[in-house]
């Protein structure tokens, strides 16, 4: 056995030496075909490029929100620091800081943090670049760029209007041109390019080419009406420069408003949403502040509740609701709005303190169902910056016709959220509510009035109806806790009613040197007491 | 033929080197849109669903490694010593490193510079007792890596590894540094070391970020005692791990809640005022210590509450604790069944033991929480939070052989 073996290793050796180096030699030259490796490098299971009008849906679907930053932004802060809902344990009533809550919008908006990574700002700017590449090569892509132009300074001017000077020009780029620390560009320069941006949008629809169709969940590729959309935003943004910048808020309003806006409820900016079947924090499906609800119940405020009262407004029946004992109570003399500013403790030493938190209104269940819409811009809203501009001279037209148009609006439209027509308010009653309520002829008066229905009209959009309140001043309000002239322990705001939110601290390390210009460029301190200064355009 | 002395039986040097080359999870190059499983209102939803910038041109990690021992046998194999030195350089390191969240990404693929360790490994093996019934071996063994971070990527001085949740502290690689350092806030203290206290009568702190510890350990050991009398075995073994520091945010986390011994401080003031329906007074019952921004001494009432959440939420440095422990990893006692009972059997061997892992800390310098739980299982060691402890088992084990 083992003279075989002996025998087998020399016969190898036997072949000649030339032999074995060419058998080497092309087992080498072998490997270089391993330099190319094919399709080795694309996953089977990713897609490697999409159709843009899935993006495009997916985008619209992100702006309206999941339940992680609505709960967070929209309503713990937005919502209360408005004094449209209380809540015993929001911070937004009670000026206290939470980094996770109040950094989450931007975290959320530009990479999709607590949203499974689906990220607004970076699929919008993806978006924008493949299709001006493509309009670049030739392709009837007008259409869909200016609709994208469009809604890229929706996302945006949340986003500056809640935090300041942000990332924008270089923003939402690390892949596209790798850019990983963006620079905050100043809100002004946001709000100039995003102005240019709509006015240029809205001129480069063409209706021979071919719209986003269905894929638009918003307008259906409705071209007419995304122009009406493009000048409705560029009203609501040249109005926000009314302090800072009259001139120029000017300017933009007449502008937008000779552009032809919105005409109509048919012409609103909503999200219809669907039950499921994603649902949950990170859900794409469902109405983000229904989700919220389902979980988390706040109620009406004090401020809120008892302005609707004042006025003898129908649409309290249909926002608000006692809900005790399983019955579900509308009936406006005995809804009671919770006095911002007080948790669970204190609010027991409020003179409104009847026993139980039941006692106090919550949002109607009308308004509560995952499938209800999420208003983004609406006609209700154009009408009333339209009589704003007409009580400033801007334009000739009479401000209490649309005055009355806006209040019409802003009722009418709550038929939305419910298709079998609990949540409508009847013609008469609105007719009875102007008629009691008119438009006052003194100029400042006017002013408070406008800004007081704008302020209703934008329930459950906090982000909205406050960066409205800081611009207009009005509706004037008592900061929290109200009714008690000690500010709550451990706010940050020297018991001010907030200006903005602050930017999440992984900045200061990340994007270290662009952080801190900013900072410095708005005399910030990059610590929670910041949530008291002003943003641009909130300044005299 | 080399003359050596009787009492060396064995002797052996040994060099080697070697260059390796790593790779990566796959589909690492190439941004991919994620095709959404649900729709909306009938259109299909899609996304970019990646949170890392991919790299086209992703290269492989190369290590070299130099590496020299000698394996020393004295008194007849009664003594033993195995001595390695190392040094191993890694370059080109796949990482993946934060960026700003405005970005679009969370962080993105990179080969980064250059990493050296380099050490030393010892092992001491000894028989201090060997007759016909008894037998004792000992062996130690020893091992310690110095690391440092040679470069970075372009001229990148600090890469971020990790982040705790608290959002204080980062392990980060510092070049010139040690691989995985721990770096976050401090107390602003003013020239006299004591801690400002801003308006409010909470804790300030340190605008600038420092190095507050390593992640890493400065060495590590074991120690081993098997003795063993006719069929009777017991055997010890005892790990150290000395000279790292590490970032507890499950301590900063009780700090918030009031659960640490630590929030204790201050309370007894509070109870003595406290209300039995209400709690502690809203307008703040205990005063830190310290002075406030204008150098005097701080008088301002807080709610505990207030105080020890500033700290949870704003200071690292208060967490960050030496990680040396010293632990009694396993006991064994083991009986070998005499062979004369087996003879029947078709057994060969019988060997029954008890056996205790994890028993017990011998000295751990953390306090509340296991050293040894883990927070993360990548490369950046050093943030500790809400990590299960080790398990301590006890057993019983059967070994037969046949």
């Amino acid at each position: 056995m083992y003279r075989n073996k002996a025998m087998n290793r020399t016969r190898l050796l036997r072949w000649p030496e030339s032999l074995l180096v060419l058998l080497i030699a092309v087992l080498l030259a072998s490997c270089d075909a391993l330099s190319d490796f094919g399709d080795m490098n694309v996953d089977p299971t990713q897609a490697s490029t999409i159709d843009p009008g899935m993006q495009f849906s997916t985008v619209q679907l992100a702006t309206a929100g999941s339940r992680y930053e609505t709960w967070r932004v929209n309503l713990i802060y937005g919502e209360a620091i408005v004094q449209h809902l209380a809540h015993t344990w929001w911070a937004g009533d009670k000026y206290t800081f939470n980094e996770d809550w109040a950094t989450s919008l931007w975290r959320t908006a530009y990479s999709g943090a607590g949203v499974s990574w689906r990220a607004a700002v970076k699929n919008i700017e993806d978006l924008k670049a493949r299709l001006e590449e493509a309009k670049a090569n030739g392709e009837s892509v007008d259409n869909l760029l200016a609709a994208v132009r469009i809604w890229r300074v929706l996302i945006y001017h949340r986003i500056t209007d809640t935090y300041g000077d942000t990332p924008y020009s270089e923003a939402g780029k690390g892949y596209l041109e790798g850019i990983f620390a963006p620079r905050y560009d100043p809100q002004q320069e946001i709000y100039m390019d995003m102005l240019k941006e709509l006015e240029e949008a809205v001129a480069q629809f063409d209706p021979s080419q071919p719209t986003f169709g269905n894929a638009d969940l918003v307008y259906g590729g409705d071209i007419t009406k995304w122009k009406k959309f493009g000048n409705a935003l560029m009203l609501r943004l040249a109005m926000r420069l009314v302090k800072v910048d009259p001139a120029t808020a000017q300017q933009w309003a007449v502008r937008a408003i000779n552009g032809g806006v919105m005409e109509s409820n048919d012409d609103i900016v909503y999200m219809r949403h669907q039950t499921g079947p994603s649902t949950g924090p990170a859900g794409i499906n469902t109405n983000a502040n229904s989700e919220v609800f389902a979980v988390d119940v706040p109620r009406l405020s004090q401020t809120f509740v008892n302005w609707l009262k004042a006025h003898n407004d129908p649409r309290l029946p249909v926002l608000g609701a006692v809900i005790k004992d399983g019955q579900v109570i509308t009936d406006p003399t005995e809804q009671k709005g919770m006095p911002n500013g007080y948790d669970a403790n204190t609010i027991q030493n409020h003179p409104s303190w009847t026993g139980s938190l039941d006692d106090y209104s919550r949002v109607n269940p009308l308004l509560t169902g995952l499938d209800d819409p999420f208003f983004f811009v609406t006609y209700a809203q154009t009408a009333l910056l339209r009589a704003e501009a007409a009580v400033r001279g801007w334009t000739s037209e009479d401000p209490a016709t649309l005055y009355a148009e806006g209040v019409r609006a802003a009722m009418k439209q709550l038929s939305l959220y419910d298709a079998s027509g609990a949540a409508d308010i009847d013609d008469a009653a609105i007719d009875a509510y102007l008629a009691a309520n008119p438009l006052s002829s003194d100029p400042d008066e006017a002013l408070r009035q406008i800004n007081e229905q704008y302020w209703a009209a934008t329930f459950l959009d906090g982000i909205e109806a406050w960066a409205n309140w800081r611009r207009s001043g009005y509706p004037v309000l008592e900061p929290a806790p109200v009714d008690d002239p000690n500010p709550y322990p451990g706010n940050v705001t020297n018991g001010q009613i907030p200006r903005r939110l602050t930017y999440p601290p992984s900045e200061g390390v990340l994007n270290a040197e662009n952080y801190q210009e900013a900072l410095s460029r708005q005399g910030l301190r990059g610590d929670p007491s910041d949530m008291a200064v002003p943003v641009w355009w909130d300044r005299q | 033929m080399l003359p050596v002395p009787s009492w060396l039986s064995f002797g052996k040097i040994r060099a080697a080197w070697a260059q390796v080359g790593s790779d990566t999870d796959p589909y690492m190059l190439n941004l991919t849109y994620v095709l959404d499983n649900t729709s909306h209102l009938g259109q299909p939803l899609g996304y970019i669903g990646q949170n890392s910038v991919p790299l086209f041109n992703l290269k492989p990690t190369t290590t070299t490694e130099t590496e020299l021992g000698v394996n020393l046998e004295f008194l007849n194999n009664r003594l033993g010593l195995d001595l390695t030195w190392y040094r191993r350089e890694t370059t080109d390191q796949i990482l993946s490193t934060s960026i700003s969240e405005a970005s679009g990404f969370g962080a993105r693929v990179i080969n980064a510079g250059a990493l050296r360790n380099q050490g030393v490994e010892l092992l001491l093996r000894g028989t201090p007792l060997q007759t016909s019934q008894m037998f004792w071996n000992l062996s130690v063994n020893f091992a310690k890596n110095i690391s440092k971070v040679l470069a970075l990527a372009g001229d990148q001085t600090v890469l971020v590894l990790d982040q705790s949740r608290r959002q204080t502290a980062w392990i980060t690689a510092e070049v010139g540094k040690p691989y995985g350092t721990i770096w976050g806030y401090r107390y602003l203290r003013d020239d006299q070391g004591r801690i400002v206290h801003d308006d409010s009568g909470l804790p300030m702190r340190d605008p600038e970020r420092v190095v507050l510890g390593r992640g890493t350990p400065d060495w590590t050991a074991g120690f081993l005692s098997e003795l063993g009398y006719r069929n009777l075995n017991v055997s010890l073994l005892i790990d150290v791990k000395w000279g790292g520091q590490l970032f507890s945010a499950t301590n900063a986390y009780a700090y918030s809640v009031g659960l640490h011994k630590n929030t204790l401080k201050g309370r007894a003031e509070c109870d003595a005022v406290a209300d039995p329906i209400n709690g502690y007074p809203s307008t703040g019952c205990m005063v830190g210590e310290g002075v406030n921004q204008q150098g005097q001494p701080n008088t301002v009432k807080v709610l505990p509450q207030a105080y020890y959440g500033r700290i949870a939420s704003q200071i690292a440095e208060e967490f960050v604790y030496d990680a040396n422990f010293i632990k009694l990893r396993e006991l064994r006692i083991g009986y070998r069944i005499p062979d004369r009972w087996l003879m029947r059997t078709p057994l060969r061997s019988l060997t029954v033991a008890l056996v205790g892992r994890n028993l017990a800390y011998l000295y751990n310098t953390v306090p509340n929480v296991d050293p040894e739980s883990s927070y993360n299982n990548g490369n950046a060691q050093g943030l500790k939070l809400a990590g299960v402890p080790q398990t301590r088992s006890l057993g019983l084990s059967i070994n037969a052989r046949f």
